[in-house]
């Protein structure tokens, strides 16, 4: 069964993350992912409001993000995003998620996310699933 | 600036919480048993330039040894003794992932000069050692580093405040890949600022942004220029050179010539002319490898208008 609303909370929980900005935006809906390294990609693509999985640390994720009406941006692999990154991603709250998941074990808790709704329900016990 | 300055003190405060231990520690740790002489690690000090050094037995911290301690062994005598008699015991120590703030309120409130780091919390394994003066000397870092950020960010913001009407426009500075993509999101803010319907706002960000990003990337510096019309946004970039050879063969997706630098920053894909092109509803490039290159794109913004040459991806 594929779901039609997951929260920025629950991709946190999904991806054991770290949110650093944003807090506000924790109940605001992830409509779609996107996960690349290529930023050149991303501004192709052609998504909104979708959480960005990448493994670069730069402020230019902030930006692309911003430019494309990201959701939310996850830094996988443990990395630590620049200074620079982590001031913009504060002022303009966006929520920034640090997960030490790989890029690859990333996707996957997201499309189980999308696919099983149990897991997510047994995951998240304080978010109604609707 | 004063609105500066109270961002750069908000700043130093962030950064105090997002600095890891880690981050800033001595990872060259060097540790005796309690069973060593005050001398060895006198010696072990002095050869190092350690201003401490942990005690460890059978695996668990037993007591520091700091400079201190080997100028009062030198002054009484018993700098041939047992480091055990005389370590300062229950030392005070921080798992790695815990922020220089924590370490800091440490240093204040028991007036230690380090703080040995542990893996994680609860855990004996010593991962490197932190004094005041590291987590000092890369806080100063960083803030000069943002500081410097945010005053080229204000000429620039600066700049396009100075924007006549519904022009504004944007000097490019090659190499400047800091602020790439400052000019596309001030001008993001400007066309929301209007209503004009977030698909087209986002439309028009992304041919700013790439715009930019080729400016930067590929030219000796150039500028982009932003005209709000009623039903249509104009924008114009032109750079001084040194010119596309062969547009025809830039426009195709997955040309590229950008080095590894720019790959390495997620940029220089070939995907940004032919991404333009689709997200405008009009678009020209001309180059000459006299003058640079010329690029205009238009996107309509009312949706009464039909959008004529509107290419599908």
């Amino acid at each position: 069964m594929k779901k039609d609303k997951i929260t920025i909370a629950e991709v946190v929980q999904a991806l054991e993350g770290e949110l650093i900005s944003g807090e506000d935006k924790l109940e605001r809906a992830v409509e779609s992912f996107g996960a690349t390294d290529l930023l050149s990609d991303v501004l192709a693509m052609g998504k909104t409001n979708y959480a960005l999985l990448t493994g670069l640390t730069n402020v230019q994720i902030l930006r692309t993000a911003e430019i494309t009406n990201a959701c939310c941006v996850v830094i996988v692999r443990n990395k630590q995003p620049q200074p620079a990154a982590v001031s913009l991603a504060k002022r303009n709250g966006i929520p920034l998620i640090l997960s030490r998941l790989t890029m690859f074990d990333a996707c996957c808790r997201v499309g189980r996310l999308l696919e099983d709704p149990d897991a997510r329900a047994e995951g998240t016990p304080n978010t109604p699933s609707t | 600036m004063p609105e500066l300055k109270e961002r750069q003190i908000r700043l130093v405060h962030e950064l105090m919480y997002q600095i890891k231990v880690h981050q800033v520690m001595n990872r060259n740790v060097v540790s005796f048993p309690s069973t060593a002489t005050m001398r060895e690690v006198q010696m072990c000090m002095k050869q190092k330039k350690f201003s401490g050094v942990p005690i460890v037995d059978n695996g668990n911290i037993s007591g520091i040894i700091s400079i201190d301690d080997i100028i009062t062994a030198f002054d009484h005598g018993h700098i041939d003794d047992q480091v055990g008699n005389h370590m300062t015991r229950g030392v005070m120590t921080i798992p790695q992932n815990y922020s220089v703030i924590t370490a800091t309120n440490i240093f204040k409130k028991y007036h230690y000069g380090r703080i040995p780091v542990i893996k994680t919390q609860g855990s004996q394994e010593i991962v490197g050692i932190v004094t005041y003066g590291d987590i000092l000397s890369h806080l100063l870092m960083q803030v000069n580093a943002i500081a410097e950020h945010f005053e080229t960010m204000e000429t620039i913001s600066k700049r396009s405040d100075q924007a006549q009407g519904n022009i504004y426009r944007f000097e490019i500075v090659q190499d400047n890949f800091d602020l790439a993509g400052v000019a596309s999101t001030t001008i993001k803010k400007h066309l929301q600022d209007r209503c004009i319907m977030p698909e087209i706002v986002r439309r028009i960000a992304i041919i700013c942004y790439e715009a930019e990003m080729n400016v930067i990337i590929h030219s000796l510096g150039g500028y982009m220029e932003i005209q709000i019309q009623d039903d249509k946004v104009r924008i114009f970039v032109a750079d001084e050179g040194p010119g596309i050879p062969d547009i025809e063969k830039a426009m195709e997706p997955g040309f590229t010539t950008a080095n590894e630098k720019i790959r390495a920053l997620g940029f220089g894909a070939g995907l940004g002319l032919p991404n333009m092109k689709n997200c405008a509803d009009k678009f020209s490039i001309k180059s000459s490898m006299e003058t640079g290159t010329e690029l205009e794109a238009i996107v309509y913004t009312s949706p009464q208008v039909q959008e004529p040459e509107k290419k599908k991806a």
